[in-house]
């Protein structure tokens, strides 16, 4: 079964931007993904059962601090590997960030190059 | 109205019995006549008719029963240069007048001598009153002057006179005028007495008024301050309180606290302790901020109510007569640096979105163009020619993306700190590690210009600092990376060292640099205030700062230079954001530098406490040694 990443953003120009950053994963096999508010990312988790989501944290609907609370509250998807995206650089959203349980925490804007490299690690697929 | 007695203080005739006989009879009956003159004057003189009239029916009961001419009451005004006639009989309308007394040379003499004065025939006299002579209002022949003596002051003097004959005074007349005028005179001394009772009543009478006047003017104020106040005494119970401070307490405004404890008149705990506090260190203002039931914000502060001694006390200490307690409701405050602080996250968000858009799509352009296109286009001189410009002004694009983020992340940062909305994470931290994880930062950079960093540090180290690492960290590598852009040749050398600050101001290096440096270690002594701190100095070989430079250095947007030609990359926030934070630490910086030669900033932390020599810090450590602000 082939991997999935789930990009979650608001804004669909940092949507684009992130399927074409890590359009080398799709050409390897993996599945892109995409949702623009927190409720349908959430329906697309339950859905698809993504391995790596790269989550905006400011959306309208539900947060992305709060996305990630219940990916990890939930035994059946606590593994899944949640790369924080996020505008606000400032320290309280970090510490935010790593109490909810996100596995990696990355400001915009971002080093196509570091993101690159965590999706790798996170999937352990080489590009 | 009686003739006047031509034996009346006249010598006896010659003794015959029949005349010693009627010489006897007519003593005894002038005895009584004189008797029956000082009792009606006494009864006059004690009555309670006001002093002018007293005055008044003293003169006429003596001009009556003497028979003379004319008689008047003159009172010597508070000047001593002029007399009043305040009574005369019979009136010849000289009533209040007003005279000069170097105009009346017998007055003048007999309020000098302070005994009868008289001047038999004034036609002859040597000191002829020279108003006597213009006046003929005050034409006198004869003249009796007693002065009126109060407590030993002269106050006046009783004027009895004969117009138009000349006529003798006998012992006698003189001594009933002597007990008439010190009679009147302490008549008079009571009516001014009375007179001054009455000021004084009057000016007390005006003082309560304005007491009560300012009184309630202040109790106007206190009830319509917004700010609410309760003052309590040294055992916590409430003296006074005002309508806005029982507003706050949620108590009916009406409503007097007087002697209820502070502690039980008020919703919320935290004011009594501030109280508390303040008590013991009077002269300094305690605040702490409160939160009430309803939402509010209240900002309140505590001082020693201290009452100056009294003027005549001999021990001059003042009192502590309990406290004084300034609730302000600072909710509206307390909204707005919200709003800036959700404004500054906003604005992050706003900016950095579009901005991760352009930098994002500008790299992977560049990576489609360079993996895709670029193969392609070795064919054609021209084109390949294109491929390059593209890529060129693509990196452009990106470098500046990259200027505009680390401004914004500037502003921020530096809007931040300004609002007290940095997280400070103090730890004891050890400036060695802040150095090397600064120096890693910049290794690449200083490997493109091929210039050498070294570090000179004591052998047995540094003594740690309380501060938070990643902001010295931030520090040190903007000190570094600013030394490194200014910098062409050369090397950048970094030191550090413990310094001793004595009470006196001079500084010694507990630690020389290790490698000695041949200035001398020039800082302004009065910057650091006694005590241990660690200094650390970032030094380049590069342009060098203008004198008339340094003092801005550390301003906002300041750099150095003809910023439209030779303006290096940065943001000019970059020192300003050093010494926020190095401040913050309770810390200094500064810069020596010499155009051409390099410069040289250093900062100085004061040196963390032992644990064991602060038992309980909490928070941030006062540092030893240092002014407390």
């Amino acid at each position: 079964m082939s991997k999935k990443i789930l990009i979650v953003d608001d804004e669909v120009y940092i949507r684009v931007l992130l399927e074409q950053t890590l359009e080398d994963f799709e050409e390897a096999g993996v599945e892109l993904l995409s949702a623009g508010n927190g409720l349908e990312a959430w329906d697309v988790i339950q859905a698809e059962r993504p391995d790596l989501i790269i989550l905006d944290v400011m959306m309208p609907g539900l947060s992305g601090h709060e996305i990630c609370q219940r990916i990890k509250n939930d035994p059946d998807l606590s593994n899944t590997h949640v790369i924080m995206l996020t505008a606000k650089g400032q320290e309280t959203d970090r510490l935010r960030s790593i109490e909810t349980g996100a596995n990696e925490y990355i400001t915009k804007p971002f080093d196509p190059d570091y993101l690159i490299e965590c999706t790798a690690a996170a999937l352990d697929i080489k590009v | 109205m009686k003739q006047p007695s031509p034996d009346t203080g006249q010598p006896p005739p010659p003794s015959t019995r029949e005349n010693g006989n009627r010489a006897n009879a007519m003593a005894l009956e002038q005895q009584a006549h004189n008797l029956m003159l000082i009792n009606r004057i006494s009864t006059t003189l004690t009555s309670s008719l006001d002093a002018h009239e007293i005055l008044h029916l003293t003169v006429q009961h003596l001009v009556e029963f003497s028979g003379i001419d004319y008689g008047s009451m003159l009172i010597l005004e508070q000047d001593g240069q002029h007399v009043r006639i305040v009574a005369e009989h019979p009136t010849r309308q000289l009533g209040d007048l007003r005279l000069a007394l170097p105009h009346l040379p017998s007055v003048q003499r007999a309020l000098e001598l302070g005994i009868p004065y008289t001047v038999e025939d004034a036609t002859n006299h040597p000191l002829l009153d020279p108003v006597q002579k213009e006046s003929p209002l005050l034409k006198f022949r004869s003249l009796l002057l007693v002065p009126l003596a109060a407590r030993r002051e002269m106050i006046g003097i009783l004027l009895l006179a004969s117009l138009d004959q000349p006529r003798a005074f006998s012992d006698e007349e003189m001594d009933i005028c002597q007990m008439v005028a010190s009679q009147a005179a302490v008549a008079v001394a009571n009516a001014r007495l009375l007179q001054d009772i009455q000021q004084q009543r009057h000016a007390l009478t005006r003082k309560s008024q304005e007491l009560t006047e300012t009184s309630s003017k202040l109790d106007a104020i206190l009830n319509n301050i917004a700010d609410g106040l309760v003052v309590t005494d040294p055992t916590g119970r409430i003296i006074l309180s005002n309508p806005a401070f029982r507003e706050m307490a949620g108590l009916p405004p009406a409503r007097s606290l007087h002697g209820r404890l502070l502690a039980e008149s008020f919703p919320v705990a935290g004011l009594q302790p501030l109280a508390a506090q303040a008590l013991k260190v009077p002269g300094q203002v305690f605040t702490d901020n409160l939160a009430l039931p309803d939402g509010r914000v209240l900002k309140t502060s505590a001082t020693a109510l201290r009452i100056p001694p009294p003027i005549l006390e001999t021990e001059r200490r003042e009192k502590i007569a309990g406290v004084v307690n300034i609730l302000r409701d600072i909710t509206h405050e307390v909204e707005v640096d919200r709003m800036k602080t959700d404004f500054i996250s906003a604005v992050s968000h706003e900016l950095r979105s579009p901005l991760t858009a352009i930098m994002g799509f500008a790299d992977l352009i560049q990576r489609d163009f360079r993996r895709w296109i670029v193969p392609h286009a070795t064919s054609d001189e021209k084109t390949s020619q294109i491929a390059d410009r593209i890529l060129d002004n693509l990196a452009i694009i990106e470098t500046q993306s990259q200027h505009l983020t680390q401004l914004i992340n500037d502003v921020l940062d530096i809007a931040k700190i300004e609002a007290g909305r940095v997280e400070w994470l103090m730890d004891d931290t050890d400036l060695a590690e802040v150095i090397q994880s600064a120096v890693i930062a910049t290794t690449a950079l200083a490997k493109e210009k091929d210039l050498p960093i070294r570090v000179y540090l004591p052998a047995d180290g540094l003594p740690p600092v309380w501060g938070h690492l990643d902001r010295l960290v931030q520090v040190m590598t903007n000190l570094l990376s600013n030394a490194i852009k200014f910098t062409e040749q050369g090397q950048i050398q970094i030191s550090g060292c413990r310094l001793q600050v004595s009470r006196d101001g001079t500084i010694q290096p507990e630690t020389l640099r290790a490698e000695p440096q041949n200035k001398a270690l020039n800082l302004e002594p009065e910057t650091l205030s006694p005590g241990e701190w660690v200094m650390v100095s970032v030094a380049d070989t590069g342009i060098g700062i203008p004198a008339e430079e340094i003092p801005r250095i550390f301003e906002k947007f300041t750099q150095v230079g003809d910023t439209l030609t030779e303006k290096p990359e940065g943001t000019g926030l970059g020192l300003s954001i050093c010494k926020e934070i190095i401040e913050h630490h309770r810390g200094r910086i500064w810069v020596e530098s010499e155009p051409g030669k390099g410069s040289t900033f250093s900062f100085a932390l004061p040196a963390a406490l032992s644990q064991a020599e602060a038992p309980g810090r909490a928070g941030f450590a006062e540092p030893r040694g240092l002014n407390q602000t």
